[in-house]
């Protein structure tokens, strides 16, 4: 029975956290990612604007010379751009070439863009190789003939060095976050499968003999699994009594011919008395043997075997034993009809009855198989001369051993009456409307 | 009749071939599966008494061998009691009738006798031809009525021809069916005994096909 068990696939509570865990990170990671971009997104924007306000101010303090030369009215008062390469600066281009430039710039330049009316912004790289967000618009001023261009810039990395900042923050706070979540799935797996560590504990109690069975009360997911389980068992338990029951029953009753025969050998020998007391032992020995073989078909795990293959196969060997008599050996079964058990019983069962009818039978054998109730029910009937009455009673009481020396009522008789009460089952014996005698048998419908 | 007793437990093979050598047959014994197979391939047996549970090679299957190869020889299979699978499989597999263990001796040889003759077509037990009627179970032979008293070498040999009435039995082919395979076939103790029955039973029933063989009741109907 102790074959080499399979490797066990992975882990229940394996399976869980990794599936968790994946899905957590990738669902932590695109959320990361969202924020971080919406987050980056509003900053810059906010930049701009206030670049654009800036911007607003420069215009504001240009003024147009009649000459049509530009100059500022007052300074814009921010000290960022009067630092040298402070990273603010802004820079005036008159359509002429005259340039106005923050103190920041120095002598530098930033290259004007190609614009219009409207507001733009991008990024370059500043004179001192700082990166920049430049806003940039064309202005008209009465009295010029051209749009006059207007660019301020400003020190991007107070962008990203917030952005960062927030980041970092974000990154830690996420992690965080899934860090938590996972313990929480941990706890959740193990508390969640706990019942199934109780099965194999009480499994294991089983085992070792501490539990008669599983005692626990299971959630509904895993209760079934422990009720089969059970039911094995109490099955076993079953069959094991039954087993000993028989080795008992066999014991018991090789004792009186054994005690008979060694009487015979130590004082006078009777061979016919010693032969007898052989004899019965031989048939007590088929007797439980028989049982023993088909005790352990018998139930509720039993196979399904239908009986029409069967019974053909058995009417393919008596047609050809019994060739000369002409016999015509009739098998009506329905599809349905099925025996519970070992192939082999029900192959003992109607070989032994079938054989006996064709013994018997004048012209005609019928077997009837047909599904009754969820039981099964086998008539075999022929035309032979059936039973006189006091033979019917003597067969139908209950408990007697057939009769070995009526020439066809053998042991074969005794093995299918064996096996049927066995499968729990009746067998009686009636006339036939064929004219001879009738075996029915029905077993019951198995749960 | 000439058969072969494949059975490996020497008690049991021995009574079977004193048994069936008492009811006039001659008598090979094997006493495994292999040399059974290579007994029942080689030699011409009337008929085969096999037990399924054989050493080397079981039973079933020397059984499935022999029909492969053509073998028609009737097979009688020993199976235990409450083994109605094993008949199964061993009509499957080609047997003709079967015997349930323990069995009367007497048993054998009368099925035996039955799945003979069935082989050779006939039905009856007793076999007819013209004047002379033989009765396969009893070993009873009457010509025109009156019984006629054969040793039972004389019998084989009448019955062996009887059963294939109507038809050249070789000398050969006689003394193989006849006698088992430790039989001296040189020497001319079957003319012996053909003149032996003929004088018996009359001359004119058994007739001499010069340079073929034997033939039993030239003319006549063999009976059905």
């Amino acid at each position: 029975m102790t074959g080499v068990p399979p490797r066990p696939s992975p882990s229940l509570s394996i399976r869980l956290v990794a599936a968790a865990l994946v899905w957590v990170v990738l669902l932590l990671a695109a959320g990361g990612g969202v924020l971080a971009f919406a987050f980056r997104g509003a900053v810059e924007e906010e930049y701009g604007r206030r670049l654009d306000a800036l911007l607003k101010t420069v215009v504001a303090s240009i003024e147009v010379a009649p000459g049509g030369a530009l100059g500022m009215t007052r300074p814009l008062g921010d000290p960022r751009f009067d630092r040298l390469y402070s990273g603010w600066y802004w820079q005036v281009t008159a359509p002429d070439g005259q340039q106005l430039r923050s103190r920041s710039l120095w002598d530098a330049t930033l290259a004007p863009h190609k614009g219009g009316p409207d507001l733009q912004l991008r990024t370059m790289t500043g004179p001192n190789g700082e990166p920049l967000l430049v806003a940039e618009r064309d202005v008209a001023f009465a009295g010029q003939s051209a749009a006059t261009h207007v660019l301020v810039a400003g020190d991007r990395r107070e962008v990203s060095d917030g952005v960062r900042r927030f980041d970092v923050l974000l990154a830690l706070s996420l992690g965080l976050l899934g860090l938590g979540v996972m313990v929480a799935i941990v706890l959740q797996v193990r508390f969640g499968l706990r019942p199934l560590r109780a099965l194999v504990s009480d499994l294991r109690a089983v085992r070792q003999g501490d539990a008669p069975r599983l005692a626990g009360r299971y959630p509904v997911e895993v209760a079934p699994l422990a009720d089969g389980f059970n039911e094995v068992l109490d099955r076993d338990a079953e069959l094991i009594e039954r087993a000993r029951t028989h080795v008992g029953n066999l014991a018991h009753a090789l004792k009186t011919p054994l005690a008979v025969a060694s009487a015979e050998i130590q004082g006078e020998r009777d061979a016919a008395t010693l032969r007898a007391q052989v004899e019965a032992m031989r048939r007590i020995v088929e007797h439980h043997l028989a049982r023993a073989r088909s005790s352990v078909g018998a139930g509720r795990y039993a196979p399904r075997v239908p009986v029409r293959p069967v019974a053909e196969a058995a009417v393919a060997v008596l047609s050809k034993v019994y060739r000369e008599r002409g016999l015509s050996i009739e098998v009506v079964a329905d599809e349905s009809a099925a025996f519970r058990g070992h192939r082999e019983d029900l192959e003992e069962i109607l070989g032994n009855l079938l054989e006996n009818a064709c013994k018997w039978a004048t012209r005609r054998v019928r077997l009837t198989a047909a599904a009754v109730d969820g039981g099964l029910s086998l008539d075999i009937e022929d035309d032979g001369p059936g039973l006189d009455a006091a033979r019917e009673a003597e067969f139908v009481g209950r408990g007697k051993r057939l009769d070995e020396k009526v020439p066809g009522w053998g042991l074969g008789l005794s093995i299918v009456s064996d096996l049927v009460d066995v499968h729990g089952g009746t067998l009686r014996f009636a006339r036939s409307p064929l004219g001879g005698l009738g075996v029915t048998v029905t077993l019951p419908r198995v749960a | 009749m000439r058969v072969l007793v494949v059975e490996d437990e020497p008690a049991l093979a021995l009574r079977l071939q004193k048994a069936l050598q008492a009811a006039d047959f001659a008598v090979d014994v094997a006493y495994d599966g292999e040399e059974g197979f290579h007994l029942g391939d080689t030699e011409p047996y009337d008929a085969i008494v096999l037990d399924l549970g054989l050493p080397k090679i079981d039973g079933i299957t020397v059984l499935r061998r022999w029909r492969q190869a053509g073998r028609t020889t009737p097979v009688l299979i020993l199976t235990a009691r409450g083994q109605w699978s094993e008949k199964m499989t061993g009509f499957d597999a080609g047997a003709d009738d079967y015997v349930t263990k323990p069995f009367e001796l007497d048993e054998i040889a009368y099925r035996l006798r039955a799945l003979i003759r069935r082989a050779s077509g006939h039905v009856s037990p007793e076999l007819v031809c013209g004047r002379l009627r033989l009765d396969t179970h009893s070993g009873r032979v009457t010509v025109d009525g009156q019984p006629v008293q054969l040793t039972a070498q004389e019998f084989r040999i009448l019955s062996y021809l009887a059963h294939h009435a109507g038809r050249v039995v070789s000398r050969t082919e006689m003394m193989e069916h006849v006698y088992d395979r430790h039989f001296d076939s040189d020497s001319n103790v079957l003319e012996v005994l053909l003149g032996r029955i003929r004088r018996k039973i009359g001359a004119d029933l058994i007739e001499t096909v010069r340079g073929q063989g034997y033939r039993l009741g030239a003319g006549a109907e063999p009976a059905r």
